[in-house]
């Protein structure tokens, strides 16, 4: 933050801050996100419609503005702390687990690097050469949260749960190492920036040398070791709903919404560090930065292609929806057709502006770049998305597994996988520079 | 082949004081002292083999006549060689004193606590003489003639059960200390605490995993639990005391709040054997349609089995395409007798609705519903590591221990023991369909789930053919005749005793009934198949973790209503 | 001729969790895309702005039946207070100046609840003067109070 000459280097502060905001404020925009595809996929994959009552003025969205009552809700509930809780121990552990969500999400890229004029600013918010390896250690800590909540609330139930949760995390922690140590053979870097860009190259000429394709089993060791230190379904004995209720049982209002909120905001950034290491991060398939930016017209008029489509595609859906309908509202969710079809409106025009906008004018170099970085962060959120998405539907299909299972899949199954998948790798690393 | 009173006569004047067969069954009024060398005789001689007590009763005789007050009827059932025997002994109002059986059947347990509960009988050598369905410290006991039918009493505060399970651990060699909230490494509760005691948990009676309302007071090393002690009662309504206080016709109604997962099947159960009573035979068609409403109801309470158990396992989708599927029968039953729930849709001697008209394709099209979502759900948990490895040798009980705790219906099958009261003792000529009863191998809940799972698929091949045989009966497509019987025809069985049984989807369901002459019923003593079916948790439990616990509880079937009653 | 459940075991491809977890996806994305391009399909009913469909003789709210002079057709003869198994009619028959009895009931309450809508009372009438016909499942109230139904509140 200062210069050489031990001034406040105020640019630097400003655009960190910036992007502080923006990552951080993508993490806690996607809990909602993550809460409204939990509720809907679980009701669709049910044969059920799910969140369709909340609404502002009318507008359900789907079921998204459910998440606005639930804050409220949440906020307006009655605070109990029993009194048989140690209370520093009880009031410790939800900041820690909220705080370490964020802090993981301040490595990851989230777009190529911005030139601009002769600065080049990093698109993530700590510019740290350990990369993963600050990520592995700062959700490490989250086990804290776990044992300090349940321990503190001195009642047997959450003494379970968390005692479980902690066994659980640690030893999946060790697998998470381990199917990492292939990645970086194969790319030789930890840096999440430049593993990011080695992901852009080709192997065999056409398939992009993501790390789904040159480390399969070390892709699928890390979503399992992941889905664990998530506490999720099939590893979610700990918040076992059905048996040991689950480390929040003496939690209310406020602090339990902070471990609800922290686990979603857990869940986009594992699957934000998915994308980044296994999926090409930020990057779009065939398309460089380089590319993007010198060929930004024919990109722009494309993008602006695709998005009329989906408009069109959209509109036609909702059509559908809002003309097949069983029973009448009378009342001004009627009305809420209206103001998807004008967003849908806005998209459409907006298109072809940007369609006709190259014939007009020129793209200026620094466009360009803000063009490729849009590109570059929506197909991020994009590819996070999905992946939220999986982490979701998996929830919904599979049983929970016992607590010895659960062990003896990490320490007798992926552990020993984990080390086949090193070896394996760095004999093809030798064999084929 | 000598019949059962042929084999018995040579012990009439020993042990056996009267023998007399009467309604189709064997009775033998016994001396209550001799009662424990008798059954242990009945149950190891290889000429009768009487393996499991299906129940025992007690009854207050003092509106009877005799001279002792107090009755108390041991059924047994010989699986092997199909024979039913009720073995009665009286004992005095003064000293009402009989020699536990709990050593020879280990069902006896739990079923004499009831009987010294709900009448008082001391059952000398039992191990927990214990109120089973009324709390502790209850005061009177509630099914003898003399108490009133309102005497009810406040429970004052819970019990901690502490004192029972400080027995077990004893017998288990380890020591009992309960640690109270908030004071880890401080003082004390009761006992010293060596640090490697184990730890006490309440799985309380509000809980998901326990279906009804149960309660089990664990002691827990680590996961595994090492000792469990339950208790039941929290659903007792004194549906006993209550039937005895209408008529017949007033019954019906409480049989449908026992199994409220397929309230037909006990509602004809009652009326089959108040019939056997009256001696009347119901028509052909009759016959018919009460399989199929019992094929019907077997269907939704194995849905209602799989789908919460799954959800127990953490699998929460497939209980929802189960449970389509139960919507569907219970449109049926609601076109059919009104309401969605409690049906009382038998009456004796007959029905009280005519059926619909599309009765027969609304069934039809329920069974095509139900093999798509079995098929869903099969495939989502069938050869699924996650559910093979949480339910296969979970659980497991030999058929042996089984039949020593009573087990009937697909608990009893999964453990590779075949015996279906629709086979072994056939009714409404169950024994002229076509189909196969399902049988396990290892007595697992892996077994008990793909058994239900099978019996489900069975149950539609019955109905079909149920319905085509109906249809081939009658010239038009429902019987559409008014079927409203004008005011309710006084129903007085003759005097005299009766234990009557039916397969419902959990087991056995039996009625005993004793009627005194009158249109009021003496005493009916409902055997419930859950309550035997239950009673081996605490063996079956031990040993196990606590993710175990869940999945044997959910595949047991245990209903509260049928349970406490 | 039993059906057996075998002893199970389990493949090598099954024992990886893998291939059987993915088969078990494919189950739950059939229905999500069936269902998430077909909402309005859904068996959900929006209550209470879709209610369902109740069956004809659904056993609903009582109501006493009148003849075509507008009397009620019930002459409290007590039948159905006997065959009631929740007891939870009350009839009381009309005496006229002379004392002597008039066949139609002075009170005729129905305590709501305790009634456990088993249609017995309509079962047992001998003049059809009861009946549960009104499809009322909607009797939730606020106060116990108002849950004994006199007869003018049954007499629709």
């Amino acid at each position: 933050m200062t210069n050489f000459y031990g001034r406040i280097d105020w640019i630097f502060l400003g655009l960190t801050t910036a992007k502080a905001v923006f990552a951080w404020g993508l993490t806690l925009g996607f809990i909602l996100v993550n809460i409204f595809l939990e509720r809907k996929i679980c009701a669709l994959i049910q044969d059920r419609v799910g969140p369709n009552r909340a609404n502002i003025l009318g507008v359900r969205l789907f079921g998204f503005v459910l998440n606005f009552a639930d804050a409220v809700k949440l906020l307006f509930k009655e605070d109990i702390t029993p009194s048989f809780v140690n209370k520093t121990y009880y009031l410790m552990a939800p900041p820690i687990i909220m705080t370490i969500a964020l802090m993981g999400m301040s490595v990851v890229p989230f777009a190529d690097d911005l030139v601009v004029g002769s600065l080049v600013i990093p698109m993530r918010v700590l510019d740290l050469n350990v990369g993963f390896l600050f990520i592995l250690a700062i959700t490490s800590l989250s086990v804290y949260s776990l044992v300090i909540g349940g321990f503190g609330s001195n009642s047997k139930y959450p003494l379970f749960a968390a005692m479980r949760s902690c066994a659980q995390m640690i030893s999946y922690e060790i697998v998470m190492g381990l199917s990492l140590v292939g990645l970086v053979m194969v790319y030789g870097a930890v840096h999440l920036q430049r593993l990011v860009v080695a992901q852009g190259e080709m192997l065999f000429g056409f398939i992009p040398k993501w790390g789904v394709v040159v480390q399969p089993l070390g892709c699928v060791l890390f979503c399992i070791a992941a889905l664990a230190e998530l506490n999720r379904t099939p590893f979610d004995l700990p918040e076992g709903e059905s048996e040991i209720i689950g480390f929040h049982v003496e939690y209310s209002s406020m602090k339990f919404a902070l471990f609800f909120m922290a686990e979603y905001a857990n869940i986009f950034v594992a699957a934000a560090i998915i994308t980044t290491l296994f999926f090409g991060g930020w990057q779009l398939p065939w398309l460089s930065t380089e590319t993007i930016k010198s060929n930004a017209p024919v990109v722009l008029r494309a993008c602006a292609i695709v998005a009329l489509t989906a408009a069109a595609v959209a509109a036609y859906l909702l059509h559908r929806l809002y003309s097949k309908r069983r029973y009448q509202w009378k009342d001004l969710r009627e009305k809420e057709g209206l103001v998807f079809y004008g967003v849908l409106a806005c998209v459409g025009v907006l298109s072809i502006m940007a369609m006709l906008l190259p014939g007009f004018t020129p793209l200026s170099p620094i466009m360009a770049s803000g063009l490729a970085l849009l590109l570059q962060a929506g197909i991020f959120i994009v590819k996070s998305f999905i992946i939220c998405f999986i982490v979701v539907w998996i929830r919904w299909t599979l049983p929970r597994l016992r607590y010895d299972q659960l062990m003896a899949l990490g320490w007798k199954i992926m552990l020993p996988l984990g080390i086949a998948n090193i070896v394996v790798t760095g004999i093809v690393v030798l064999l084929f520079p | 082949m000598l019949t059962l009173v042929e084999l018995l006569n040579p012990l009439v004047g020993g042990d056996v004081v009267s023998l007399e067969e009467t309604h189709g069954g064997v009775y033998a009024a016994a001396n209550p002292l001799k009662i424990v060398g008798l059954l242990t005789q009945l149950r190891d001689d290889a000429r009768f083999s009487f393996d499991m007590l299906v129940d025992i009763v007690g009854v207050d005789a003092s509106g009877l006549g005799g001279v002792d007050r107090f009755q108390v009827v041991y059924i047994l059932a010989s699986t092997a060689k199909n024979f039913r025997l009720s073995v009665n002994v009286r004992t005095s109002a003064e000293k009402p004193e009989i020699p536990s059986v709990h050593a020879v059947y280990a069902v006896a347990d739990w079923l004499e606590r009831e009987v010294y509960d709900q009448f008082g009988i001391v059952f000398i050598g039992h191990p927990n003489l214990k109120r089973l369905l009324n709390f502790k410290d209850f005061v009177g006991h509630p099914l003898r003639k003399d108490f009133p039918i309102d005497g009810r009493q406040k429970v004052p505060e819970s019990e901690d059960l502490h004192d029972e399970m400080k027995v077990k651990l004893e017998r288990r060699g380890r020591a009992f200390s309960s640690m109270r909230i908030g004071e880890y490494g401080g003082e004390h509760g009761e006992g010293e605490e060596t640090g490697d005691d184990p730890f006490i948990v309440n799985l309380g009676p509000a809980h998901p995993i326990v279906h009804g309302i149960l309660r089990l007071l664990l002691a827990v090393e680590g996961e595994t639990i090492v000792a469990a002690v339950p208790e039941l009662g929290y659903l007792h309504r004194g549906v006993e005391k209550s039937m005895e206080s209408g008529n017949y016709h007033q019954v019906i109604p409480y049989t449908d709040r026992l199994n409220y997962a397929s309230p037909m099947m006990n509602n004809i159960g009652y009326c089959k054997a108040v019939e056997k009573m009256l001696g009347i035979e119901i028509s052909e068609r009759d016959a018919l349609l009460r399989v199929i409403l019992c094929e019907l109801g077997r269907i939704m309470d194995h849905l209602l089995c799989t789908g919460p158990h799954l959800v127990d396992l953490g699998a929460l989708t497939p209980f929802w395409y189960l449970f389509q599927v139960r919507e569907k029968i219970y449109d049926i039953m609601e076109k059919y007798s009104g309401v969605r729930l409690t049906y009382s849709c038998v009456r004796i001697g007959g029905f009280p609705f005519p059926l619909y008209n599309g009765f027969f394709d609304d069934v039809e099209s329920v069974l095509k519903d139900l093999m798509p979502a079995i098929d869903d759900v099969r495939r989502l948990v069938e050869r699924n590591r996650i559910f093979y490895d949480r339910c296969c040798k979970v659980g497991a009980i030999s058929s042996a221990e089984a039949l020593r705790h009573g087990f009937t219906g697909p608990c009893l099958r999964a453990t590779g023991y075949d015996y279906d009261l629709r086979k072994n003792r056939p009714y409404y000529s169950y024994d002229t369909f076509d189909f196969s009863v399902v049988v396990g191998t290892n007595g697992d809940t892996y077994d008990r789930f793909f058994v239900r799972v099978y019996e489900m698929i069975e149950s539609a091949k019955i109905i079909r053919q149920a319905i085509a045989r109906y249809k081939a009966l009658s010239s038009e497509p429902a019987a559409l005749e008014a079927k409203k019987s004008k005011g309710f025809k006084k129903v007085a069985p003759p005097a005299g005793a009766l234990y009557d049984s039916s397969e419902v989807a959990n087991g056995e369901l039996g009625y005993y009934i004793v009627s005194d002459g009158s249109a009021k019923p003496y005493r009916i003593k409902v055997r419930s198949p859950s309550l035997c079916n239950y009673s081996a948790i605490e063996s079956m439990v031990e040993g196990a973790m606590i993710a175990d616990l869940v999945s044997i509880i959910g595949s047991l079937n245990v209903i509260g209503g049928e349970i406490d009653r | 001729m039993a059906i057996v459940v075998k002893k199970q075991k389990l493949s090598i491809f099954e024992k990886l969790y893998v291939f059987e977890v993915a088969a078990g996806m494919w189950v739950t994305l059939r229905h999500f895309l069936r269902n998430v391009f077909n909402t309005n399909a859904l068996p959900t009913l929006n209550y209470p702005e879709e209610k369902r469909a109740l069956a004809p003789n659904y056993r609903g709210l009582h109501r006493l039946l009148k003849k075509e002079t507008g009397e009620l057709k019930c002459t409290a003869c007590k039948i159905c207070a006997g065959a009631c198994p929740a007891r939870c009619i009350t009839v009381e028959m009309t005496l006229d100046d002379a004392g002597k009895p008039k066949k139609t009931p002075l009170r005729y309450d129905i305590d709501i609840g305790r009634c456990i809508f088993c249609g017995f009372c309509v079962e047992a009438c001998p003049f059809d003067a009861i009946d549960m016909n009104t499809g009322v499942y909607e009797l939730a109230d606020a106060d116990i109070e108002n849950y004994l139904y006199t007869k003018e509140k049954l007499a629709r």
